[in-house]
């Protein structure tokens, strides 16, 4: 028996060993930053001109919802997050079940279909800008000098709502491959014997698919809605690159203005706030995401 | 318990063979002779200033000049990269020996801590060939924080219009001489840039004129359009920008005009490069934007079918004056090259005709111009001398950021005109003028 604890405290001395360069790491890079924020966001900091922080209570956090730029721009990013959020996740099932139904050449589709994901999303949005372009556009040029239909070309960006829209498709478009291999391994988890019995019992496709798949998801609905919501609240790259929050602020998302506070305007401490409310509703949506999609007695 | 000590060990050897492997062999006394005479200097900018502005050939050459100095580029990705800069000298260190930067109104922030040096007290800089009268005025002013010159100008840039010459050809607005009419008033450039208007369809196919609006540079368009106006952008205080006034109500008045009868393009809102883009393409007759985008749109129209004029008001009032120039960091070790850099080469005949021939940057110094092929470049630097730069102010961002919606709103028809006045002049009124 002291022979097995002895052993048993070495090897827990030697798994503390191998995680301590990740635990100095997260120490570091992560823990640390976290907590000097949260002390930034109680003071009055700007870093380029102040000589030292001074706090100032929750005047940080008051002044933010005063603030009508901010308050804007939550409701521009709840907008851009629910939007993403409904087309991926609907698209990305939807097309996973498709490859789970019709095998044969999946792979290449697989491939496809996952691709977007490996462009980074602020060079997708660059290439997105050059589509949705007004003047000299791929996308008005199809439709007006291709089909000939000059009627229907438009300032896709210059628009308030087709600008969120252009956005919300880039980001699709660029989410819908690691969602969709997501739910299809979801897809692939669901044991053959339920869909088999289900067909024995005389199920339809359709049947099968609402009353058998979909609620067997409901751990990968957990998964993929969590990174959803996290890719829809913490958009960033395509508002910044296609429209620099324009036209008229309708869309500058929160991100924008965390970053312009912090690094245009050098207000750390106010920034700081900004981004311990941008957290509390991410973490505010995932818990309900993840609430709804906790089975019953787990 | 063997096991452990044999990891430990196993651990020990390879940390040591690490640190091994790291240290410094000890130079012999030839190798420390060479190293210690050898001078290195560093230089870095944004990566289209480092094209633009012959960063690497003037390093070839100045290394040729010099064998005993290495010069060494590297670039950054966006301007907060430099202002991270500032933790390093504030502890007397230094990753660069010369930073390109905006301006005064960018290099701003470093002065308050005394990070950077005046040129002027310090570095007496203004010597010989090199004397303040041998500068372009707008450019020095792009350089100076509260009257002292932290920046030195490299390479400038002035508002005006860019003119597509066959579209103006096509309907019938020139002159006598064949050259492109300019107009004097903005009810004149709206009817200009209406019969340069053509559509198919019910939709534009040529836009008659293309504004700089993007939320990046719509504070130059403003403050261009008006110094132009009122030959000033400050009010009686002299501190103050004026936008509550007759002569800015007309420009706005008139812009909204233009947008609602599709003649103004709105397509800067969200591309601060559509304009130019839409130039080059031969879809625009007019871009009110940065001058030297002529030497862009000849690229693809051919410089014969493009040239520039001033917008109504600049030829008199003058415009906004902008540009790129070098600071020096006080932590570095080799001031003394630094300066002998940006001299000999940066404001050399090389980066300061090339500069302006291949890219359209105008050279800082005005004996540059004789350099200069096109006769554009004149008109230019006519309209760059009466030209102001940004106010220096330590809130200016915040007008660079808040001012474009507000305008985008108004052209758009979400708020009527005075609304619009107020909230600009409120918000010019609010800035921290500190530093100016």
């Amino acid at each position: 028996m002291t022979k097995l604890r002895s052993k048993a405290r070495v090897k827990a001395r030697m798994g503390m060993f191998f995680t301590l360069p990740g635990l100095i790491f997260v120490i570091a890079f992560m823990i640390y930053p976290l907590f000097t924020s949260l002390y930034y966001s109680f003071t009055n900091y700007n870093y380029v001109y102040d000589v030292k922080p001074i706090f100032n209570g929750f005047q940080n956090y008051i002044a933010a919802f005063q603030d009508e730029t901010f308050v804007l721009t939550i409701k521009n990013t709840l907008v851009f997050a629910s939007t993403f959020f409904v087309s991926v996740m609907i698209l990305g099932l939807v097309t996973a079940l498709l490859l789970f139904y019709f095998k044969g050449k999946d792979n290449l589709y697989k491939t496809l279909i996952f691709m977007p994901i490996v462009v980074p999303l602020s060079l997708a949005a660059i290439l997105f800008n050059w589509i949705f372009a007004e003047n000299f556009g791929l996308l008005n040029f199809i439709i007006g000098d291709v089909f000939k239909l000059t009627q229907f070309t438009y300032g896709w960006l210059t628009n308030r709502v087709t600008a969120m829209g252009a956005i919300v498709s880039v980001t699709t478009w660029s989410s819908l491959g690691f969602i969709t291999i997501l739910f299809l391994a979801g897809l692939q988890g669901i044991s053959g014997d339920i869909l088999e019995a289900a067909k024995i019992d005389g199920a339809g496709t359709i049947g099968t698919i609402f009353k058998i798949i979909l609620p067997n998801l409901r751990e990968t609905y957990v998964i993929t809605g969590i990174w959803a919501i996290l890719r829809g609240l913490k958009i960033y790259a395509p508002p910044v690159v296609m429209t620099g929050g324009a036209p008229g602020n309708a869309t500058r998302v929160m991100y924008m203005h965390i970053y312009d506070n912090a690094f245009e305007f050098f207000e750390m401490g106010y920034a700081s706030a900004l981004g311990f409310i941008l957290s509390v509703i991410v973490l505010s949506i995932s818990f309900v995401n993840l609430k709804i999609n906790s089975s019953k007695g787990d | 318990m063997k096991k452990f000590f044999a990891l430990m060990l196993v651990v020990l050897i390879l940390s040591t063979s690490v640190f091994a492997a790291g240290a410094q062999e000890t130079p012999s006394a030839d190798q420390k002779t060479s190293a210690e005479t050898k001078q290195t200097l560093r230089i870095t900018g944004l990566s289209w200033q480092v094209q633009k502005i012959f960063i690497q050939q003037a390093a070839e050459a100045f290394m040729k000049d010099h064998p005993d100095v290495t010069v060494e580029i590297s670039t950054y990705a966006e301007p907060s990269v430099v202002a991270n800069y500032a933790i390093d000298w504030s502890r007397g260190k230094t990753p660069v020996d010369i930073a390109i930067v905006s301006g005064a109104q960018f290099a701003a922030q470093f002065v308050p801590k005394g990070l950077i040096y005046d040129f002027d007290k310090d570095l007496n800089f203004f010597t010989g060939d090199f004397s303040k009268d041998a500068f372009v005025n707008a450019g020095l002013e792009n350089g100076q924080v509260a009257g002292q010159q932290y920046v030195i100008p490299l390479i400038i840039e002035t508002y005006a219009v860019v003119v597509n010459k066959q579209m103006f050809k096509e309907a019938g607005l020139l002159d006598r001489n064949g050259d492109p009419l300019t107009p004097k008033t903005w009810e004149e450039f709206y009817q200009f840039a209406k019969k340069l208007t053509k559509t198919s369809g019910g939709q534009v196919v040529q836009q008659g004129a293309s504004i700089q609006w993007s939320s990046v540079n719509m504070y130059a368009a403003l403050l261009a359009v008006l110094r132009g106006a009122r030959g000033d952008i400050y009010g009686p205080d002299g501190l103050t920008l004026a936008f509550d006034n007759p002569e800015f109500r007309e420009i706005l008045r008139v812009w909204k005009k233009g947008v609602d009868e599709g003649v103004f393009s709105k397509e800067m809102y969200v591309d601060n490069m559509a304009g130019r883009n839409s130039l080059m393409a031969g879809k625009v007759a007019m871009l009110l934007d940065s001058g030297g985008r002529f030497i862009e749109g000849g690229q693809t129209l051919g410089i014969e079918n493009v040239t520039v004029m001033p917008f109504p008001g600049a030829d008199t009032g003058g415009s906004f004056g902008f540009g790129a120039g070098v600071i020096i960091p006080k932590s570095t070790e080799v001031p003394e090259l630094a300066m002998q850099f940006i001299k000999e080469q940066l404001l050399g005949e090389m980066v300061q005709t090339n500069t302006v021939n291949q890219y359209g940057k105008m050279p800082s110094m005005l004996r540059h111009y004789d350099g200069a092929d096109a006769p554009e470049w004149q008109v230019l630097k006519q309209i760059a001398d009466k030209s102001g730069a940004i106010p220096t102010y330590k809130d200016f961002a915040k007008f660079q950021k808040e001012a474009p919606p507000l305008v985008q709103n108004y052209l758009d028809g979400r708020i009527d005109l005075e609304t619009t006045i107020t909230r600009l002049q409120n918000l010019a009124i609010s800035l921290d003028k500190s530093l100016i």
